[in-house]
């Protein structure tokens, strides 16, 4: 019964951890509603009939047998990815969280490079073509091949059940969500077994998902019964249809090819060179409609004929010297060297992660130097502690910034030369453009011309006349955006560059009634930019911690996981600003001028009070203890290091271990670790020391380690090491009347800081938000050029002619066409000729 | 067209020399970012202190900076202002009884500044990052020192130096202000006789 009430309250833990026959009903209710989520539904319509092998013309009268074979195929393919990556991440679930850093490090890059990969498909980029010439033929058997790459390509929307599963099953090494620290490793049979175990859910999740494809796909072929009656609407989506079915529909080649090829089945047949005849033939008209550059030049043929004699050595040696310049820097410039040097960039973060870094953490690297005697050196020669200052990263991003810079400047200028030349004039044979319309009219030619340049206006196009014809442009922003969005990117590149060389951080522990001013005094921890100016740059405010407030998850699975982490402080702006109070929680900073104040951590600080031989108090305070793991088992060291005197007088100092345990399992149960984070049963094991602490030779030391060379354990009754658990208000005797540790009534609580200044954040911030609308005007603007020409003919009667010309294939712009023929045609109406057809727009 | 073509191509170089430069600054920037771990970097986990780039660092006279109002609560509970200490040297020193090199130290500032006290030299402590006063009082009674501390756990003392001026960065740090009241030498390690000597003397000697 208790399953099932969990069930109910909470469906998530109990896919992850309850009854596998619970799971799978609830994992098929969660398909249902991820189906239905708005980023996969609208997907449906085009890869069901898809997927059928028909069109939505013939859907209407398609058996519904084939149907639902092809859309269980369908499934199938996709159940295949789904459950092979529910198993594989069951299985590696452990090892890919020990190395979860390195790989959303190398993903990170990988997300990147995509990206870059993504804009270098774009026709103004590479003028290349990356379309899919052979695909899955339409039908039964391509089914599952498109199935599967639904699946694959659908992991980004994976939905938030399915995510969440992935996600616990790489976590389920912990059982339940509790903190990182607490890793266990399954033994390797029932690792095996929980990837079968997961598997199945996927596969439920699968059907479910399956069975929805079918349902929708008989709703589809009742919907299409409509179709007849929405012509327009149908045409739209029978073009989104051709669309995924070129997996890539957005993104054809630069090619210039007419709107008719997207019908065709043939159309993958040399698009390439379609488009370089099209350029050809359209001459002026289609110059300039980018700013991408063309190759020109090849190498081995700069130098060209040498003539007799030194002279003429030296004139060949310098156009082979700036001619190999020229091709070197046009190459470095290209998108392609460019994508070359961003994959080398995130390779080289590679060993960044993988090994120790000086810069990060030095310790581990003397650790690895000790470990490893034969590799240390090359990795030494390699630069390989130091990866992101070591030259040869240095090298790959200085060429990186060269390329992009190189690329954007000039393609910058051309930009600016295209705004402020004119559209180029009506190529001779309008008829040959992409979309072209023609009617008859009685209205002047000049009549129409100037209508048609008055509407071209409207509509913001730079128009003006040329001879018979009026040329238009329109959809600069396209170009504008991608320079845009390159800038954008260096904007942002470079502010985190200064953000890195201003920036300074470091760490505070605070107990509750401390404070922390910030000057470098007053730091655990520091660390700062090569610029940033010690003397100049720290903020000047300070702040105590007056209160933090933990409360932790009581009952469930989720016990002990943190519900409130709040500090509550007083700060003051300045030296002596007047006070202010506020609440700083985890992922909501402080900020004061400037400085951001994080609440990183908390942990215990039990307040004892230590007394000599003699009866006096030589320390009384809180002693801040480190957690060691989620339930806040903490360690720490007590140093009485002044003012105490042993049963005789003489001078000496004491050091106790601490252990505390907010939360104590009992004594007899046999474990020393909190049992919940929360302070329930706090418990303070100690153990005694006394000697020289090592801390007057003036090396600093760690304050939460005892230094036991020169300490001597006090010894109980039987010989043994003295150790004493304390509940609060209880004392420990040391032996011989050396003095006593009493735990007093009181636990304070304190919280890690981490202060950090790091100037460039805004314009990283604007740099990023430039570059996203940047990316959006290049996506989604056409840049398109229009020509009117009106031309009496030799029946007197004007002949109206109306082209456009795309950047790139698109249906957007026959219909935009149309929009403008019909515009202009009611200003200069169509001329009555019952003999012939006068009026169409060819597409 | 193809006179303006022409000209636009010669201009293109020109602009592309222009751009090279300015890649190269851009790109030297970066490559100093990138490398953000060649950032200076000090101090250890748990150390509880920030380590000084070290050595001693004097001000000429006339360049000196005025020293910050500093006033406050002693350790022993006294209203101490190192205004009253107008026209003479004040030797301040930044400490914490938690902290080693400020133990390796105290014997020769508790030495000095009996040596100097005639000579119109006044110590004074700033006490930081001692939750209580108790483990700092008994500091000073194990090396002797009798010349006053404030108290400052939380460092808004040192805080109150103005932007630029020598301030402590460090625990220790050793600040010296002039007869003037004006900020004259600093050091941010523990310093022996001998280099306190070296601090003090001079001011003794300025009139």
């Amino acid at each position: 019964m208790s399953v099932l009430a969990a069930a109910v309250t909470d469906p998530n833990t109990t896919v992850l951890n309850g009854a596998l026959i619970l799971a799978l009903p609830i994992a098929v209710a969660a398909g249902l509603v991820s189906f239905f989520s708005p980023c996969v539904l609208p997907l449906v319509p085009g890869y069901l009939s898809y997927v059928t092998g028909i069109s939505g013309t013939d859907l209407a009268d398609a058996r519904r047998g084939r149907m639902v074979a092809g859309a269980s195929l369908f499934v199938l393919g996709f159940t295949a990815v789904f459950v092979s990556t529910g198993a594989l991440f069951g299985y590696f679930g452990q090892t890919l969280q020990d190395h979860q850093e390195t790989l959303t490090r190398v993903l990170g890059g990988l997300m990147i490079l995509m990206g870059f990969f993504f804009m270098g498909l774009m026709p103004w980029i590479t003028q290349r073509e990356f379309r899919f010439h052979k695909r899955p033929a339409a039908g039964l058997a391509g089914a599952p091949v498109l199935g599967a790459l639904f699946g694959i390509g659908w992991a980004p929307c994976t939905g938030p059940t399915l995510g969440s599963r992935h996600d616990a099953v790489v976590h389920r090494g912990e059982r339940g969500a509790r903190g990182r620290t607490d890793r266990r490793v399954l033994p390797r049979p029932r690792r095996a077994l929980r990837a079968r175990r997961d598997g199945v859910p996927a596969g439920a999740r699968c059907v479910r998902l399956g069975q929805e494809a079918l349902r929708l796909g008989d709703a589809h072929r009742r919907t299409d019964d409509d179709r007849d009656r929405h012509p327009a609407r149908h045409g739209d989506l029978e073009r989104h249809h051709s669309g995924h079915a070129g997996l890539d529909g957005q993104l054809h080649g630069g090619d210039l090819s007419s709107m008719s090829k997207t019908e065709t089945t043939d159309e993958t047949a040399a698009a390439a060179a379609a488009a370089e005849h099209d350029e050809q033939e359209f001459g002026e008209a289609g110059a300039q409609l980018s700013t991408a550059p063309r190759e020109r030049a090849v190498p081995g043929s700069f130098g060209g004929v040498m003539q007799p004699g030194a002279a003429g050595r030296i004139a060949w040696a310098w156009r082979e010297t700036t001619g190999w310049v020229r091709w070197f820097w046009r190459q470095l410039t290209s998108m392609r060297v460019a994508l070359i040097l961003l994959f080398l960039l995130s390779l080289g973060a590679i060993p960044g992660s993988l090994v120790p870094q000086t810069g990060v953490d030095e310790t581990k690297v003397e650790e690895f130097r000790t470990a490893h005697e034969t590799l240390a050196p090359v990795y030494d020669d390699l630069g390989l502690f130091n990866v992101y200052s070591s030259v040869w990263f240095s090298a790959i991003y200085i060429l990186l910034f060269v390329s992009l810079i190189g690329c954007i400047v000039p393609r910058t200028w051309q930009f600016v030369g295209q705004l402020r030349s004119r559209p180029p004039g009506a190529p001779g044979r309008l008829t040959r453009l992409p979309a072209y319309t023609t009617w008859r009219t009685e209205t002047d030619p000049e009549q129409v011309r100037e209508a048609a340049l008055a509407m071209l206006g409207r509509r913001r196009f730079r128009s003006h006349a040329v001879g018979d014809a009026v040329a238009a442009e329109k959809g600069y922003l396209r170009e504008a955006g991608n320079l845009i969005f390159h800038i954008a990117l260096i904007v942002m590149l470079v502010s985190f560059a200064t953000g890195q060389l201003f920036k300074s951080e470091g760490g505070k522990l605070i107990v509750e009634g401390g404070g922390f001013a910030n000057t470098l005094t007053q730091y655990d921890d520091f660390k700062s930019g090569s610029l940033f100016d010690r003397d100049h740059d720290l903020a000047p405010f300070s702040f105590t911690l007056d209160k933090f407030v933990g409360t932790y998850e009581r009952t469930g699975p989720q016990r002990g996981t943190p519900r409130t982490y709040e500090a509550h402080v007083t700060y003051a702006e300045g030296a002596d600003g007047a006070e202010k109070k506020t609440r700083i929680e985890v992922n909501r900073p402080l900020e004061v001028d400037g400085s951001k104040v994080y609440l990183i951590g908390h942990g215990y600080a039990p307040v004892v009070t230590v007394r000599d031989g003699r009866g006096r108090e030589v320390f009384s305070g809180a002693v801040p203890l480190l957690p060691m793991d989620s339930n806040v088992t903490s360690s720490g060291a007590i140093k009485v290091m002044d003012g105490y005197r042993d049963k005789d007088g003489k001078k000496d100092q004491l050091g106790f271990q601490a252990f505390f345990v907010p939360t104590f399992a009992g004594a007899g149960k046999g474990t020393m670790l909190s049992q919940y984070p929360g302070l329930d049963f706090p418990v303070l094991a100690l153990n005694a020391f006394h000697g020289s602490l090592g801390v007057d030779a003036g090396l600093p030391q760690n304050v939460y380690q005892l230094d036991k060379r020169k300490m001597k354990a006090f010894k109980d009754a039987q010989g043994a090491d003295l150790k004493q658990r304390l509940l609060p208000g209880e004392t420990m005797k040391l032996p011989d009347g050396a003095g006593s540790i009493t735990f007093e009534k009181d636990v304070k609580e304190w919280a890690t800081f981490q202060i950090s200044q790091q100037p460039g954040n805004v314009p990283a911030l604007v740099g990023a938000v430039a570059a996203i609308a940047g990316l959006a005007g290049s996506l989604f603007i056409q840049r398109r050029r229009v020509w009117v020409r009106a031309v009496r003919g030799e029946d007197g009667v004007t002949v109206v002619e109306m082209a456009g010309l795309g950047r790139s294939e698109s249906s957007k712009l026959p219909e935009e066409l149309a929009d403008l023929a019909a515009t202009l045609n009611s200003q200069a109406p169509t001329a009555p000729d019952p003999a012939e057809p006068v009026e169409g727009v060819r597409a | 067209m193809s006179l303006s073509r022409a000209s636009r191509r010669r201009s293109n170089r020109t602009r592309h020399a222009a751009s090279v430069a300015a890649v190269v600054v851009a790109g030297a920037l970066t490559l100093s970012a990138c490398g953000g771990d060649g950032a200076t970097s000090s101090g250890t986990s748990g150390a509880k202190f920030v380590t000084g780039s070290g050595g001693i660092s004097t001000v000429a006279k006339g360049e000196r900076q005025d020293a910050p109002k500093l006033d406050g609560e002693t350790l022993e509970g006294e209203k101490l202002d190192i205004d009253d200490f107008k026209g003479k040297v004040v030797v301040l020193n930044v400490w914490g009884s938690w902290c080693s090199p400020c133990r390796a130290e105290a014997p020769n500032f508790a030495k000095v500044s009996e040596e100097t006290k005639d000579k119109g030299v006044e110590f004074v402590g700033i006490n930081t990052r001692d939750d209580s006063k108790g483990p700092a009082i008994e500091f000073e009674k194990q090396w002797g020192i009798t010349y006053p501390s404030f108290y400052d756990p939380i460092g808004k003392l040192v805080l109150r130096f103005p932007k630029g001026s020598l301030n402590p960065q460090a625990i220790p740090s050793t600040i010296v202000i002039d007869r003037e009241g004006k900020i004259a030498a600093r050091s941010l390690m523990a310093l022996n006789e001998k280099k306190l000597h070296q601090m003090i003397d001079p001011l003794i000697a300025e009139k």
